[in-house]
């Protein structure tokens, strides 16, 4: 038996390093960093738990957890001062705040400005509540500007939506003097770095807001150094560049499109996706964004398409492995929902992670001593860290992946049984005899079926009846439990002429039965209208002996009968003397 | 409920759209049950007023079938804002879903007025238009969405619009640029690979069907019309090694076991053949090829009164298919029924010249003593075989012998 010529088998470039199954873990990739949290060059890893905790990992444990003010939506770390050693401050953003974390103690608290009102909603508010205009005269004013493209405030919506005039007054009695505002809350932040490409050199916070916005800030993080309109909420940020220098920033939004600003300027190339996105990364002059119809498309940072990577499962994270060593290496992570972690180098596949539990975030980086560590959170809160080998070869071989493991299987040829084998023997030798004879049963069968046909056609005995040239068609039923019965009889003409001259006639067993009526004279019967003649008939067995009634309806001209029904009469009740 | 809720609500919690971050990320990681809670817990806390978690619970509910549902959603999401073109595209997606294609149209009309340049609004018209079979109409309005932006979506609809108009040529071409644009989209790679093989051109078929294969190894349809390209050429092992992994995904396919089949009939396994192909019929009692392809199998082994139920029954099913009635008239002579194997064979030339019907018809005639006759069929089939190009003559040399051996043995007219 010769060996299935297998493929020499990979070796993954992973190695696994610690699994906590039970981290209770809550947070997607924006929660997840991997830091140099002392400046001392031991690396930690933060998550920013759903659950409302910071927590801080160092090798295999836990090392402190702090309670956050609210839900975080996203966390970066920022390098704020030029002093040594250099200790990073960790931003959580949370609803319209961003807080600062030095030391993991809280610092500085920055909160996003409101959106500036639309200046006819603002004029209707200050109107409604001097009382120069009235609530229905506001409403319509609040209307026109709604359809004349103002966004509004969940304020005037109230009040739009409200149909009865007495709950409008009471909104705009409780609003009175509360202050007319738009405020919005972050939905995704990251970082820039100011002037200098180095890890830990001076970096920026750049957000995302609801409304639409992206807000770069100092390096300080109080005030806001440029702002950007765009069409629709951002949910994903990826930046490039240095901001005193050169910088792009790509934003994946929520109406499916990518919007790239480039250089403090919002660029005209749009990549308008198939579906929504749900992750976003950059490589060297790639954007690359998965998208929720399990694919990853990699687009060319003038926004041309340069080709997709289709995924067996739809995609739950994406993450860039990029790594100085010999020569940079910059590889896209992708996280599947059944299990998978794929690595791709350009187009092709060069290792598969499977996992037990789907990782939703994911950050590689340098975690303790190690420079290639890939930080991993599932969906049911487990907590991962596989390191990439030193020596692992990242390089794409180029050729085309092995064929599938399922090409092993042999498939599951039905069985046939030594039996069957004989029999064809046999039909072999007699092949023409069996053929022969079948033909001739066939041709039996074919005659008898005929006969048989006819026979019902002819005597009476179907349940319809050709030979008065018309087609009749007679059901019968038996209604009562005894002595007493009725048995209804349903007659209808179903051919075209009407047949006149047609009686019904009974016959039943008189030891058992009394019938009331022997004989029916039938009337004109026309097309297609169903009659219906009764007929009583008495048991007069004393043990409730049943039998068959028969009907015959006949023509005169004829001794067999048109049609026939046989009716079989139920077991009887039996009167109880006395 | 107090009226005075929404405002304090607003107050303690912050702005209303504090949590449509959340909502998007749960939705996009597919969390829907966790993402539809938070969606009800905001609709229960602001009165049903917001916008985003409506619009994302309706994407939720069609994305589960309820698609009625989904679109009263949208329709509310628009009722709150109607200047966001969003809203209306889903309205429409939705009326399209449900098969009111008109209606659709006016809705993404209605959307053109907020934005002219939206891909999605040209493609999803496109869409509706080919369901009303305005086929030009669809055309004009995928090239106006690919013209705004290619996507690969866009450009497989059109493909299918031209292919529904039987312009295959036309479709492969659009199926080309797209792979221009998009080189290694497997489901592409497939169409245009089954495209040419239903214009005939085997190569160009499998050089695309193959490539779709590096690229989606798995895909069943793929495997099953580059490994009937492969069966073709008389590579059985290889195409029964890739029946293997289409095996494990469509087990229960009919095409795939009576393709199965015929690779063990190629490599004279018949007793597996059979097996196999009678597995197909079972999976499809009325596919009439499996039936053909029994009847072959048994023809060969010699069981020809199975061969002759086989080939009656394909007949039944198929009967404008001239080869059937040639092997029923074989199997009717092996079965000694002169009579019949005649008019089956008339039947066939009737509705087909070939060759090969008038070469086994003389055999039968002469073998029968007709030497007349057999002799008259046969000077059909000469003049038939020398219109045959080299390659047709030479591709079955059992013809040329059975040519030869009739020829010594009848007169010469």
């Amino acid at each position: 038996m010769s060996a299935p010529i297998a493929a020499p088998p990979q070796r993954s470039p992973w190695l696994h390093a610690w699994r906590d199954p039970v981290a209770n873990l809550k947070a997607f990739s924006p929660c997840m960093r991997l830091v140099d949290l002392n400046g001392d060059g031991d690396y930690k890893l933060i998550v920013a738990d759903a659950e409302r905790r910071l927590k801080v990992y160092r090798n295999t444990s836990l090392i402190s957890e702090n309670v956050l003010l609210d839900t975080p939506v996203s966390m970066c770390v920022t390098y704020t001062e030029t002093s040594k050693p250099r200790v990073p401050s960790v931003a959580v953003a949370s609803g319209p705040h961003v807080f600062i974390y030095r030391r993991l103690r809280p610092y500085y608290k920055f909160s996003v400005p409101p959106t500036p009102l639309a200046q006819a909603e603002a004029n209707v508010w200050t109107k409604l509540h001097s009382g120069a205009m009235d609530i229905a005269e506001a409403v319509d004013a609040l209307v026109a500007a709604r359809d004349g493209g103002t966004l509004l405030t969940t304020r005037s919506v109230d009040l739009i939506n409200t149909e009865a005039l007495d709950e409008r007054t009471a909104l705009v009695d409780a609003w009175r003097g509360a202050p007319l505002t738009h405020q919005t809350v972050i939905t995704c932040m990251e970082v820039i770095r100011k002037n200098m490409d180095e890890e830990d050199a001076l970096s920026q916070l750049v957000l995302g807001t609801e409304a639409g916005s992206v807000l770069v800030l100092d390096v300080t993080g109080v005030t806001i150094v440029n702002r950007f309109q765009l069409p629709s909420t951002p949910v994903y940020l990826a930046i490039t560049g240095l901001y005193d220098v050169e910088y792009r920033l790509v934003c994946a939004c929520r109406n499916g499109s990518i919007y790239t600003i480039k250089n403090g300027e919002l660029s005209g190339t749009v990549v308008e996706l198939e579906a929504q996105p749900c992750g976003l990364a950059r490589i060297d002059k790639h954007i690359l964004v998965a998208c929720m119809g399990a694919v990853v498309h990699a687009y060319h940072i003038k926004g041309k398409k340069s080709h997709s990577l289709f995924m067996p499962a739809p995609v739950a994270a994406i993450e860039v492995l990029s790594l100085e060593r010999m020569r940079s290496v910059k590889a896209l992570l992708v996280s599947l929902h059944n299990g998978e972690v794929r690595l791709y180098v350009d187009k092709s596949i060069i290792a598969t992670i499977h996992l037990d539990d789907p990782a939703v975030g994911m950050r590689f980086g340098a975690y303790g001593r190690e420079e290639a560590a890939l930080a991993m959170v599932g969906k049911a809160g487990t907590l991962v860290i596989k390191m990439l080998q030193r020596t692992a070869n990242l390089e794409s071989s180029g050729a085309p992946p092995g064929p599938p493991p399922e090409q092993d299987i042999p498939l599951a040829i039905p069985k046939k049984t030594r039996l069957y084998v004989e029999q064809t023997q046999r039909e072999r030798e007699q092949a023409t005899e069996m053929h022969r004879i079948f033909q001739r049963d066939l041709c039996k069968l074919r005659l008898n079926t005929a006969r048989a046909y006819v026979k019902v056609l002819t005597d009476g005995q179907g349940a319809q009846s050709y030979t008065v040239g018309q087609s009749v068609r007679l059901t019968a039923g038996v209604q009562g439990l005894g002595p007493l019965f009725k048995l209804r009889l349903n007659l209808q003409n179903l051919g075209n002429k009407p047949v006149v001259d047609l009686e019904m006639t009974f016959s039943a067993n008189t030891m058992l039965y009394k019938l009331h009526t022997h004989v029916l004279q039938l009337p004109l019967l026309l097309p297609s209208v169903t009659y219906r003649c009764d007929c009583d008939v008495e048991s007069i067995d004393e043990a409730g002996a049943s039998d068959m009634v028969r009907v015959y309806v006949c023509t005169p001209t004829s001794k067999v009968p048109v049609i026939s029904a046989v009716v079989t009469m139920p077991l009887s009740e039996v009167i109880m003397d006395g | 409920m107090a009226p005075t809720g929404p405002a304090t609500a607003a107050r303690s919690n912050g702005p209303r759209e504090r949590v449509n971050w959340l909502i998007h990320v749960n939705y996009v990681q597919q969390n829907y049950d966790h993402c539809l809670a938070l969606i009800e817990e905001q609709l229960k806390m602001h009165n049903g007023l917001c916008e985003y978690p409506i619009y994302i619970k309706a994407l939720i509910k069609r994305q589960r079938g309820e698609i009625q549902d989904s679109l009263q959603l949208f329709q509310a999401a628009t009722c709150l804002n109607p200047n966001n073109i969003n809203n209306l595209k889903q309205v429409g997606r939705s009326l399209y879903l449900l098969g009111k294609h008109k209606a659709a149209l006016d809705v993404y009309k209605e959307a053109m007025r907020l934005n002219e340049e939206d891909w999605e609004v040209w493609h999803n018209q496109g869409l509706c238009q080919m369901y009303l079979k305005q086929y030009e109409k669809a055309i004009d309005c995928f090239k106006q969405a690919n013209a705004i932006q290619q996507h690969d979506v866009t450009y497989i609809q059109l493909g299918k619009v031209y292919t529904l108009q039987e312009d295959f040529r036309a479709a492969i071409e659009v199926y080309l640029e797209a792979l221009d644009f998009s080189p290694d989209n497997p489901e592409m790679l497939t169409t245009v690979g089954l495209l040419y093989l239903r214009l005939g051109e085997n190569y160009r078929a499998f050089d695309f069907l193959g490539n779709s294969l590096t690229h989606d190894p798995k895909n069943p349809k793929t495997i099953l019309a580059a490994g009937s390209i492969i069966q073709d050429h008389s590579d059985m092992d290889v195409a029964l090694v890739k029946y293997r992994v289409a095996a494990v995904a469509t087990p229960n396919s009919a095409q795939l076991w009576n393709n199965i089949g015929m690779c063990f009939f190629g490599k004279q396994r018949y007793v597996a053949a059979i097996a196999c192909l009678k597995r197909a019929l079972y999976l499809d009692p009325f596919e009439w090829i499996i039936s053909y392809n029994l009847g072959l199998v048994h023809l060969n082994t010699g069981q020809y009164a199975s061969a002759f139920h086989f080939f009656s029954s394909s007949i039944n099913l198929k009967p404008d298919f001239p080869s059937s009635y040639m092997y029923l008239a074989i199997t009717l002579s092996r079965l000694d029924d002169f009579d019949n194997a005649c008019s089956a064979y008339e039947k066939a030339i009737e509705m087909e010249d070939d060759h090969l019907f008038e070469l086994n018809f003389a055999i039968t005639l002469y073998n029968n003593d007709e030497v007349e006759k057999a002799a008259e069929h046969f000077a059909k089939f000469e003049q038939l075989y020398a219109k045959l190009d080299d390659e047709a003559k030479s591709s079955d040399p059992e013809v040329a012998e059975q040519r030869q051996a009739l020829a010594a043995l009848l007169p010469a007219r």
